[in-house]
C-alpha cells in the first residue's frame, strides 16, 4: 500500500497553471524529495495532499484511499510559511495543535513535554511564543508536526534558517522516524540536504515533473563523468583542454565535467603534466548539477 | 462532524481565553460604559456646574421697585446648584454712568450690569453688559428672574394689590407618561435608550473589527497554514467569530452584573442628575439579541475583509467602510426618538444593517408591533446567512493569498469558486 499516490493532478489559479498533470508515488518507510526552483508548484502540490486546496483534475490518494479529511489525523505538516500565535505559551500552543490532531489534552501535554526535552527546549515550555528566537519557534513547529505520531510527515523547507547543530538534531529525528516506518516528504530547493536523505525524488519545474525516480538510479543515469581534482600549480590549461566540457573552480579544488567520450585517465595524465596532483576522484554528479542541467535546459 | 465540532470548540476556546487575558479587554469593559455615560452626562453636568464665586451684578434702573424685585428674584436660591448672586441697585441711568460701569466690568470690579430702563422694559429687550457674553446659563437665569420681576410690575400696574407672585407664576410642566406598562418617564427613557444604543453600537463595532484584526494577525504571522493542516477555513472562521462574539457577550454580562450590583457609575451619575434609569429584563434580552445579530453580520464582513488585506494600514482603511452602515444608523437616532413609528422609521429599522441600532431603539422607546420585530429578526438572519456564505468563500481564498489587495472582479471570482 502506497502512502501517497498522485495521478495526473492539475491545479490552476486564475490563468496560472500551478501544477500540470503531476503523478508520483511514495512507498511507506521512504524519504521522498519534492524538488524544484521557487514557483515550481511544490507548495501547491503539498496543499492538495492535505486538503487545503482541491485538485482541478486528477486524484490524490493517501494510505491507499482517495483523500478525505480523516487522513489528516495521520499526517504531520510543517509548512514553509510558518508561524505561531505569538501571545500563547509554548505548552499551551502545542497542546492546542495536539488536540486539533485528536490527542487528549493530557496526552498532548505529555508529548509536548517529551519532545521539548528531546529537542532541548524544555525550559521554554512556559514562555510565550514571542519571547522565543526564530530557530526555537521552528523547533516548536517541528514538534507540532510530529506530536500526534503521524505516519506521513510533510516537511516544507524544514532546515531553512536553522544553525548546523539544530539541523543535525532535526535530521536525526527524521531518520529515526524513517527507521520506525514513517514516510517522509521533503520539499526544498536546497539540494545538498536532500541528497543525503532521500530515497527518491520528483524534480518539478513550471508545474511539471521534469525528473523523477530513485535517486541512485538518476545519479547513475547521469553517469560518472565528473572529476574532482585537488592540485598545486596553474590550472589554466583546463580552459583549453578538449577533454573538458565545463569546469567549476572552487579555489581549493576544481570540479570538471568531462566532454562526451573523453577518458578520465587521459585528463589525469594531462593534469599531472601541468601540476602536482594531490587528489583525483571520479564522482557522481551532485543533485544540484543535475537540477541546474535539467531546469536550465527547460528554461533555455 | 464530531471533528468539526471539536475543532471549532478548540478554536473558540483559544480565541476566547486569549482575549479575556488581555489588558485591552478589561480596559474596554470599564471604558465603554464610562465613556458613554461621559458623553451623555458630562456636557449637561458641566453646563450646570457651579463655576464658583459670586456673580457681582449691578441693576441700573429708573424704576426702583422693579430693580428691587429683580434683585430679590436673583438672590433667592431656588436649587442647590444655583449660582450665587450679589446684586446692587443703581438709579442713575445716564450715559456717563453707563460708561463708568462698563469700566468697572472691564477691570473686573463688577461681573456685569443690567440696563433696566423703562423704555427697555417696554421694548421687551434689556441689555446685560458683561465680559462673558456666551454664558447662556447665566443669561437664562437673569432672563427668568427679570421676567418674574416684570410680570409682578405689570400686575401691580394693572391695579392688583397684594399679590402672591410665587403661586401666580407656579410652573405647570408637561410630563410624558408612556401608556405601556413598565415604562418610565420621558427623561429616564431617553437617557436609558441613548446609553444602551451607544453601548450596543460600540460593542458591535469593537468586536466586529476585532475579528478583522484576528484574521489579519493569523495571516501576517503565517500561523494560518499551520492551522489549515488540521482545520478547514470554515471551522477557523466559525471558531473565530464565536470566540470573539462570546467575548462581547461576556462583556455585556459583566456590565449587566455590574449595573445590577453596584448601580454602576453611569446609573449613579444619572441618579445624581435626577434621572432614574429603568431597565427591564426584556430590554436586556433584546440588547443581547441585537448584539448577537449585529455582531454576526458585521463580523462576517470583517472576517472577509481581514482575509483580503495584508497589512494593518489596509485593514484600518477598510474597517471604516465595514462599519459605515452602522454609523449611518446612528445618524437616524434623533429622528427615531421623535417619531419611532413613522413609516420611514419602520422602514429604516427593518434594514438589516441598521436594525441592530434602530429596531432596538424603537423597542426601547415604544414597543413596535410584534410582527415588525419578528420580520426584522427574520430579515437579519436571512441577510446574515447570505453574507456569511459569501464572506466564508472570500475568507477561504483570501487567507491563502498574499501580495496585492484583490480587485473587485477578483473577489467576485473567489466567491464563484466551488
Amino acid at each position: 500500500m502506497l502512502t501517497v499516490e498522485l495521478q495526473q493532478v492539475c491545479k490552476s489559479y486564475d490563468r496560472v497553471v500551478a501544477v500540470d498533470s503531476l503523478s508520483f508515488t511514495i512507498p511507506p518507510g521512504t524519504i521522498f524529495g519534492l524538488l524544484g526552483p521557487n514557483g515550481a508548484g511544490k507548495t501547491s502540490t503539498i496543499r492538495m495532499m492535505i486538503g487545503i486546496t482541491m485538485p482541478d483534475a486528477g486524484v490524490v490518494r493517501l494510505f491507499g484511499e482517495p483523500f478525505t479529511r480523516k487522513h489528516l489525523q495521520r499526517v504531520g505538516y510543517l509548512p514553509e510559511e510558518r508561524g505561531l500565535y505569538k501571545k500563547m505559551r509554548v505548552l499551551e500552543h502545542l497542546v492546542l495543535l495536539g488536540r486539533l490532531h485528536g490527542l487528549s489534552a493530557a496526552e498532548a501535554a505529555r508529548r509536548a513535554q517529551h519532545w521539548c526535552e528531546r529537542l532541548e527546549i524544555a525550559e521554554k515550555l512556559q514562555k510565550k511564543v514571542e519571547e522565543l528566537s526564530k530557530g526555537m519557534q521552528q523547533k516548536i513547529q517541528f514538534i507540532a508536526a510530529l506530536m500526534h505520531d503521524p505516519d506521513f510527515i510533510i516537511m516544507d523547507e524544514p532546515f531553512s534558517g536553522l544553525d548546523p547543530v539544530n539541523t543535525v538534531l532535526l535530521k536525526d529525528v527524521l531518520l529515526e522516524m524513517k527507521r520506525a516506518g514513517k514516510t517522509i516528504l521533503f520539499s526544498t530547493h536546497q539540494m545538498e540536504q536532500v541528497e543525503r536523505l532521500c530515497d527518491s525524488i520528483t524534480l518539478m519545474d513550471g508545474g511539471r515533473a521534469v525528473l523523477q525516480g530513485d535517486l541512485r538510479q538518476i545519479k547513475s543515469r547521469y553517469g560518472r563523468n565528473n572529476v574532482q581534482i585537488e592540485y598545486e600549480g596553474n590550472g589554466d590549461f583546463l580552459q583549453h583542454s578538449a577533454l573538458v566540457q565545463s569546469y567549476n573552480n572552487f579555489g581549493n579544488y576544481v570540479e570538471v565535467r568531462l566532454a562526451p567520450g573523453a577518458d578520465a585517465q587521459e585528463l589525469l595524465r594531462s593534469v599531472a603534466a601541468h601540476s602536482r596532483v594531490s587528489k583525483f576522484e571520479l564522482v557522481e554528479p551532485s543533485l544540484e548539477e543535475i537540477f541546474i542541467e535539467v531546469v536550465g535546459k527547460n528554461h533555455a | 462532524m464530531p471533528e468539526t465540532l471539536r475543532n471549532i470548540a478548540l478554536i473558540v476556546r483559544r480565541e476566547y481565553l486569549q482575549r479575556l487575558r488581555t489588558r485591552a479587554f478589561w480596559v474596554m469593559t470599564l471604558l465603554i460604559p464610562a465613556m458613554m455615560a461621559g458623553f451623555t452626562l458630562l456636557p449637561s453636568k458641566l453646563m450646570t456646574m457651579k463655576i464658583g464665586g459670586v456673580h457681582r451684578i449691578m441693576v441700573v434702573s429708573d424704576i426702583p421697585q422693579l430693580a428691587d424685585d429683580f434683585k430679590d428674584q436673583l438672590t433667592i436660591n431656588r436649587t442647590e446648584s444655583s449660582e450665587q448672586y450679589s446684586v446692587e441697585t443703581d438709579s442713575t441711568t445716564t450715559d456717563a454712568e453707563q460708561q463708568r460701569l462698563k469700566g468697572e466690568v472691564a477691570n473686573k470690579k463688577l461681573d456685569g450690569f443690567v440696563w433696566l430702563t423703562k423704555d427697555a422694559v417696554i421694548g421687551g429687550k434689556v441689555d446685560f453688559y458683561t465680559r462673558s457674553v456666551a454664558d447662556f446659563v447665566a443669561q437664562e437665569r437673569l432672563s427668568r428672574a427679570l421676567f418674574r420681576a416684570v410680570v409682578r410690575q405689570r400686575v401691580v400696574d394693572a391695579g392688583v394689590k397684594h399679590i402672591d407672585l410665587d403661586s401666580l407664576l407656579k410652573q405647570v410642566q408637561v410630563e410624558p407618561v408612556s401608556v405601556e406598562a413598565g415604562k418610565t418617564t420621558g427623561g429616564a427613557l431617553f437617557f436609558t435608550t441613548f446609553l444602551l444604543v451607544m453601548v450596543l453600537y460600540m460593542t458591535v463595532i469593537v468586536h466586529g473589527v476585532a475579528v478583522m484584526r484576528s484574521v489579519l494577525e493569523e495571516k501576517t504571522s503565517r500561523v494560518l497554514e499551520v492551522m489549515l493542516a488540521t482545520v478547514t477555513p470554515k471551522e477557523l472562521m466559525a471558531g473565530k467569530m464565536i470566540g470573539v462574539g462570546a467575548v462581547g457577550l461576556t462583556q455585556i454580562a459583566i456590565w449587566a452584573v455590574g449595573g445590577a450590583v453596584y448601580g454602576g457609575s453611569a446609573m449613579a451619575a444619572a441618579r445624581a442628575m435626577g434621572e432614574s434609569i429603568h431597565l427591564s429584563p426584556a430590554m436586556g434580552i433584546y440588547f443581547t439579541i441585537f448584539y448577537v445579530l449585529g455582531f454576526m453580520l458585521y463580523s462576517s464582513i470583517s472576517a472577509a475583509v481581514g482575509a483580503m488585506v495584508n497589512s494593518e494600514e489596509e485593514a484600518q482603511q477598510l474597517s471604516f467602510v465595514v462599519v459605515m452602515p452602522i454609523i449611518v444608523a446612528v445618524m437616524f437616532i434623533t429622528f427615531i426618538f421623535r417619531a419611532p413609528s413613522a413609516p420611514l422609521a419602520v422602514f429604516l429599522s427593518l434594514v438589516p444593517f441598521f436594525a441592530p441600532i434602530l429596531m432596538f431603539m424603537r423597542i426601547m422607546i415604544e414597543q413596535p408591533p410584534m410582527w415588525q420585530i419578528a420580520l426584522c429578526i427574520g430579515l437579519m438572519i436571512a441577510t446574515i446567512y447570505i453574507v456569511l456564505s459569501i464572506c466564508a468563500r472570500i475568507y477561504r481564498v483570501g487567507i491563502l493569498m498574499y501580495g496585492k489587495r484583490p480587485t473587485l472582479p477578483e473577489i467576485i471570482k473567489w466567491v464563484k469558486y466551488a
